[in-house]
């Protein structure tokens, strides 16, 4: 069976992707990693309602306290609710689409393994039962990730998404029980909301650094991490409803 | 039986009467002298771009590793946002056996002109909140803008080949790239191996578009052409060792030689610009004419300008539902300034496209080409 992509113009079969020379690459000329405190705040900038056809988005940039050659870029957008057809359901159904817009580095397996932690913590998150026969999309469109010498770091990218669609669902006016939003200590993340009183999801990444410690000791750092992420959001959002009226 | 019916005028708030009679928003609108976007009807949306530090080759790039993105462009204009992004390719040219010993020459092709030119391949994805095949839209868009850049010529294919370099490492274990054409500078080595064999780059254009808001060809033109100016090309070579090897092999009593592929590889040190044409550089811009109906118009408060009123207007850069809903006759043209025209398409719909008209567009898509041509 011929399976080529007739939907889209590919260029001719036989390209190559191109391959850059590791050994001497821009890493190597510039020893000097920089892993500095890790008491610093990550930088963040946000901007909501910057996709005009989507019922509210959220423009995320973060750059990593931890490491300076971390930055992700992130657009989320959220469609709903919107009636679905079909059977009658008590309850909204909420999607979670993630989409790399300029480089396709991360397997599709990854992804929707990110796209089904999402969607359990956001089906705890948001009221579906005010939204019934209904269904609530959320797009992430993930501009830029970097993080140094790893192609991609998914840790820092799930973290952003949490935010970003937290800011999106405010932005929409979809009510959600409390602003969620996620800590990142390590390869560990944990999605709180009620100022850390609950936890709504965790997520746990192969990592011999943080092994040994014991899981409370990660959920308080990661708690650390998330308070500040918070404070950063709801600041903006008081912000951006102070210079709306 | 008869009872009396009550007619009382109702009345919408803007956005829902342009939602459900765009026609006559637009009408009414019109009749004023202004558009629904409250714009005149020959003025331009204005455009901002930046490379949004997303190639590997720009100098305040954001990530430099593991970054294969060769040029970007963000495109805003109203609400749009457009984002491109160039990465490339190595397709290795297969040469026929004869002309193998000549020097591969390159020759102007009079009688396909296209074939002078090198491609991009684009693949436009427009955000609009559902999942599944890409649409109509997405693939007409994709192959019009395929189509536009190979016959405008703004890219030759000699810009695509790949001036291989050589990589040595000395007995020291010092390794050193030698590129042909930066020998002659030198005036030292001689070049020692000649490629029996072609290498061209590909270049592969992403454009994801958010917040459609009317026509995107215009749109994705233009942020290609910005993506396609910031270009950088890496300098490429190919380790001593595996130059030009044969391998002899016997299969089933037949002998015969292959050769080993090559392996390109990149140095992410150096970047060539792309070289254009740039006189082939060209900027998009389309045009809608629309009827007015003089049944609609908002009564004149003085009789003075009744008879003043044209009977179709031209109007620019079409933004918006209302507009987009109720123009059926559109002009879309890619030019330069100076009037270089390398597509011009007319649809004409209810409204006749009088020549006056198309005159007036060229001369304003002349003006917004260079125009645009400044921002680079």
């Amino acid at each position: 069976m011929n399976i080529t992509d007739r939907r889209r113009i590919l260029g001719p079969a036989n390209a190559k992707p191109l391959v850059f020379d590791k050994s001497m690459g821009p890493a190597q000329r510039g020893e000097s990693e920089e892993v500095s405190s890790e008491t610093g705040n990550d930088a963040m900038y946000i901007e909501n309602g910057i996709v005009g056809n989507s019922n509210g988005s959220s423009y995320l940039e973060v750059k990593s306290r931890i490491n300076d050659k971390n930055c992700t870029l992130l657009l989320t957008s959220v469609y709903g609710p919107r009636p679905s057809r079909g059977a009658f359901n008590a309850k909204a159904t909420l999607s979670v689409q993630f989409r790399e817009v300029t480089l396709e580095k991360i397997p599709a397996g990854q992804l929707r393994e990110v796209c089904t932690f999402l969607t359990n913590i956001f089906n705890a998150v948001v009221n579906l039962e005010r939204y019934p026969k209904s269904g609530i999309d959320i797009f992430l469109s993930l501009i830029h990730s970097s993080s140094g010498p790893q192609d991609y770091e998914l840790e820092s990218i799930i973290t952003t998404c949490v935010n970003g669609i937290t800011l999106a669902f405010v932005d929409a006016g979809i009510e959600i029980l409390d602003t969620v939003s996620a800590g990142m200590y390590k390869k560990n993340i944990t999605a709180f909301m009620k100022n850390g009183t609950e936890v709504v999801g965790f997520w746990k990444d192969d990592d011999d650094n943080s092994a040994s410690e014991g899981i409370m000791d990660i959920v308080e750092k990661c708690k650390e991490h998330y308070l500040q992420n918070r404070k950063t959001m709801i600041e903006y959002m008081i912000r951006s409803s102070k210079s709306s009226n | 039986m008869a009872e009396s019916v009550e007619i009382r005028p109702m009345t919408f708030h803007r956005e829902v009467l342009a939602r459900i009679a765009p026609d006559l928003y637009m009408q009414r609108h019109l009749s004023l002298g202004l558009r629904p976007s409250l714009r005149a009807f020959e003025e331009f949306r204005n455009v901002e771009i930046s490379d949004g530090r997303l190639s590997c080759a720009s100098e305040d790039s954001i990530n430099r590793e593991g970054n294969n993105i060769l040029g970007s462009n963000v495109l805003k204009c109203g609400k749009t946002m457009v984002i491109t992004s160039i990465t490339g390719g190595v397709v290795e040219e297969n040469i026929p056996v004869k002309s193998e010993e000549n020097e591969i020459v390159e020759s102007y092709n009079e009688t396909d002109r296209a074939a002078n030119f090198g491609q991009v391949y684009p693949v436009v994805e427009v955000e609009r909140g559902r999942v599944g095949a890409p649409t109509d839209e997405e693939m007409t868009l994709s192959q019009r803008i395929y189509n536009c850049i190979l016959h405008s010529g703004l890219v030759p294919k000699t810009a695509l080949d790949v001036a291989v370099g050589v990589r040595s490492t000395d007995a020291e274990g010092k390794t050193t790239i030698t590129y042909s054409d930066e020998q002659e500078a030198d005036g030292a080595l001689p070049t020692t191996f000649k490629f029996r064999r072609k290498w061209t780059y590909t270049l592969y254009a992403k454009i994801q578009v958010f917040s459609r808001d009317g026509p995107l060809f215009e749109l994705c033109w233009n942020s290609l052409l910005y993506a396609l100016a910031n270009t950088k090309i890496p300098r490429a070579f190919v380790d001593e060792r595996t130059t030009d090897l044969k391998i002899p092999i016997s299969m089933r009593g037949r002998s015969a030689a292959i050769r080993e592929t090559f392996d390109i590889i990149c140095d992410p040190t150096s970047f060539l610009p792309l070289r254009l044409n740039t006189s082939n550089k060209a900027f998009a811009s389309n045009f809608a004419v629309i009827d007015l109906d003089p049944e609609v118009q908002l009564p004149k408060d003085d009789d003075d300008m009744q008879d003043s009123m044209p009977s179709s207007v031209l109007l620019a850069d079409i933004q918006g539902e209302a507009e987009e809903a109720s123009v059926t006759s559109t002009i879309s043209v890619v030019t330069d300034g100076v009037g270089n025209l390398k597509h011009f398409k007319a649809v004409g719909g209810s409204s006749k496209i009088t020549m006056d008209m198309m005159r007036n567009s060229i001369k304003l898509a002349k003006l917004r080409a260079s125009d645009l041509d400044r921002k680079c």
